[in-house]
């Protein structure tokens, strides 16, 4: 057989069966209280943080805590129900979505006034996105109150291109009442030298969308990170989870899940105890009181901007306006693109709402969040931590919904959107143009 | 090694339902045989074609498709201590879980390796030996270690641990176990002091096959490294009488349920 070498992969699925083969010991032979349920989630929650650090495969990770789950029941343990597991799974699992390829946009910026149901509908045309083989436009329809079916408001447009070809448009979205987001898809794609579109919305006239003499895009950045710093964003993915958290944040964060991520990085070697995002993230957890058993890492200081955003945690003089965007285009980050369509800022938090390609299932995060977290900071240096939530709403896009916390500076004039994922960071800065919401 | 994996096993057998009667299914020489079915080789073509398996067929198709998987190391037993309460109810919940992949799971495949092992004890420690004698050096898949390494090192260190554990009276959480990959028996070392102690083992996957699961692991006070010779139930086996120490040959028997050092 002779000397081989693992691959580091193969070292770090290892570990995770060492761990699962140590727990399933503890269960069957010491004879002291077991908790499957504990066993399975702080499995998983080690699990993850390896496939969040691209230590190992999806495939891998969930082979281990299966066949630890089956293991367990075997020897009449209680564990996680399959339904339970699957939602574990679910909400970790990352799976694909069709990607659009390189997507064009055309930002437009129209309001359109239409009536629905006997009550006036405010609708806000953000973006033109046309791909090779399809096109949409990003709407979000206001009421002035709660609207049964307004989302209704918002289908059966009508467009026509400057050649005189027809359009139907049809939405996908989502949205809570009165407001209501989405794309509206075109039922064919749009010739390459389309130079403007006429779009119809129902009971309005037509909205000339100028695509040969658009606005400029706003401004954006992209930056390549390297491979072996994806474990350090996990990490500081899980720190601004714990800022955004006690800014007000409402999911939890569970801190023996926390906890045993950091452990599995650590004991299979993805990370070591010099890590900076391991600092940081002990700096963290030290200041706001949490155990993650980091005891023993010597924390550097917090970086100034997370302190910042400490500082304003309880403020609430966040503005009630909503700055509706156009052309705020993210960068292609992982086969994704993301555009952002508004910020609605409330007094103690901001909600920003986006339209989203390729964005991998789940739309939500849990704890411990995966690699890719968004953040935001103002021109006054204020720094912006978010949770994400939202829902696909076809086979290609979601609509993803950020709360922002704590609340926007009344002060701040614009705003750079971060996200951050495996291979990189790209951002987008905006105006804050705030405006009355209806 | 001359002898074949299984040859240090005893036969084992279990009855099922079978149509009208209770048949005999027998573990015997490394593998699973419908003892009442006088054409049993011609049956299984038979259903191989499409026709109907009955009860006893149908088991003995099933251990055969898991006698290299993996799995059953997962789930199987790490040592005669540790018992398997495989009810039909436990049996039930270990369908596979659905995923988005596949949203309505397949019942049959991922609830047969429970089902084998509701068979008893000698039959989970019959089709962990064979599982394990697959992905040893002289098995069908010994060109598949490295990817197997993750869960071969679990498997050997979840049944090595517990033996070694007994052995010094140590912690079993202070056993290091790792694969040893070349020819030989491997390596044991002791490290550490008093209060502090950690056993290093080394140990082919084939410890797991030849010694571990006949029962061979702990005789007498010695350890089983390996299997010279087997005819059960005599074995002539290597052992060590303490860590760091050269390996004796020791002469074993199977008596009253057990193995010992024979006279």
């Amino acid at each position: 057989m002779g000397d081989f070498r693992m691959t580091d992969a193969k070292l770090a699925e290892t570990y995770l069966r060492l761990q699962a083969e140590a727990a399933l010991r503890r269960a069957w032979r010491t004879g002291e209280p077991f908790e499957g349920h504990t066993c399975i989630r702080l499995m998983a929650a080690q699990a993850w943080a390896l496939v969040c650090a691209d230590a190992i495969e999806y495939a891998a990770a969930e082979s281990v805590i299966e066949q630890l789950r089956s293991a367990l029941i075997g020897r009449g343990f209680d564990t996680l129900s399959g339904a339970e597991l699957w939602s574990l799974q679910r909400q970790k699992h990352w799976a694909r979505r069709p990607q659009p390829g390189p997507l064009r946009t055309v930002p437009v910026g129209a309001v359109a006034l239409c009536e629905f149901g006997g009550r006036p509908v405010r609708m806000f045309l953000g973006t033109l996105f046309l791909a090779a083989d399809s096109a949409g436009l990003s709407v979000i329809a206001t009421a002035s109150a709660p609207h049964p079916g307004l989302i209704d408001a918002v289908e059966h447009w009508t467009a026509t291109d400057d050649r005189g070809t027809s359009y139907r448009l049809g939405l996908t979205g989502d949205g809570d009442n009165p407001c209501c987001e989405g794309v509206l898809h075109f039922d064919s794609a749009l010739p390459v030298n389309v130079r403007w579109l006429d779009v119809t919305p129902p009971g309005a006239g037509p909205i000339r969308v100028d695509i040969e003499s658009a606005p400029p895009a706003l401004p954006t950045s992209a930056v390549t990170m390297p491979a072996d710093t994806v474990a350090e964003r996990y990490l500081d993915a899980l720190a601004i989870r714990m800022l955004w958290r006690i800014c007000g944040g409402a999911a939890a964060l569970d801190e023996p899940d926390a906890a045993a991520a950091v452990s599995a990085l650590l004991g299979a070697g993805v990370l070591t105890p010099g890590s900076m995002a391991l600092g940081r993230l002990a700096a963290t957890a030290s200041r706001l009181g949490l155990d993650l058993g980091l005891a023993s890492v010597p924390p550097p200081n917090m970086p100034e901007h997370w302190l910042g955003m400490l500082q304003r945690r309880d403020e609430r003089d966040g503005r009630t306006a909503v700055a509706q965007l156009t052309g705020a285009v993210l960068p292609e980050l992982d086969g994704v693109w993301c555009v952002i369509d508004e910020i609605v800022s409330k007094a103690d938090h901001a909600v920003v709402r986006i339209q989203a390609w390729g964005w991998p299932i789940p739309v939500c995060q849990v704890t411990p969040p995966g690699p890719v977290y968004w953040t935001a900071h103002d021109d006054l240096g204020g720094f912006y931590a978010a949770s994400q939530g939202g829902r696909a709403t076809s086979d290609e896009d979601t609509s993803l919904v950020l709360e922002l916390r704590p609340a926007i500076h009344p002060a701040a004039s614009d705003m750079r959107i971060v996200l951050t994922g495996r291979t990189g960071e790209v951002s987008v800065t905006v105006p804050l143009d705030w405006q009355d919401r209806a | 090694m001359t002898s074949p994996w299984w040859a240090a096993f005893g036969p084992a057998d279990y009855q099922v339902r079978c149509g009208a009667g209770l048949h005999r299914l027998l573990w015997a020489d490394g593998a699973l045989r419908p003892a009442d079915h006088a054409d049993a080789d011609g049956e299984l073509v038979i259903v191989a074609l499409g026709g109907r398996a009955t009860p006893c067929l149908e088991l003995v198709r099933v251990w055969d498709r898991h006698c290299d998987d993996l799995s059953v190391l997962a789930v199987g037993p790490r040592s005669a201590d540790d018992q398997l309460t495989l009810s039909a109810e436990a049996i039930a919940e270990l369908m596979p879980v659905p995923t988005f992949i596949q949203p309505i799971p397949v019942p049959d495949e991922h609830a047969e390796v429970p089902a084998l092992m509701a068979l008893g004890q000698p039959f989970q420690f019959g089709l962990s030996g064979a599982v394990a004698h697959a992905w040893s050096a002289d098995g069908e898949h010994a060109g598949g270690l490295a990817e197997a390494w993750p869960t071969l090192t679990a498997a050997l260190a979840g049944r090595f641990a517990p033996v070694a554990a007994q052995w010094l009276g140590i912690d079993p959480d202070d056993v290091e176990t790792s694969i040893h990959p070349g020819s030989g028996w491997g390596a044991i070392e002791l490290t550490g002091s008093a209060g502090g102690q950690t056993l290093r083992g080394a140990l082919p996957v084939s410890w797991l096959a030849r010694v571990w699961a006949p029962g061979l692991g702990l005789v007498g006070g010695h350890l089983v490294v390996s299997v010279l010779q087997a005819a059960w139930p005599v074995a002539q086996v290597l052992a060590l009488d303490r860590p760091g120490a050269s390996p004796v040959e020791l002469r074993l028997r199977h008596t009253a349920g057990a193995w010992s050092v024979a006279a």
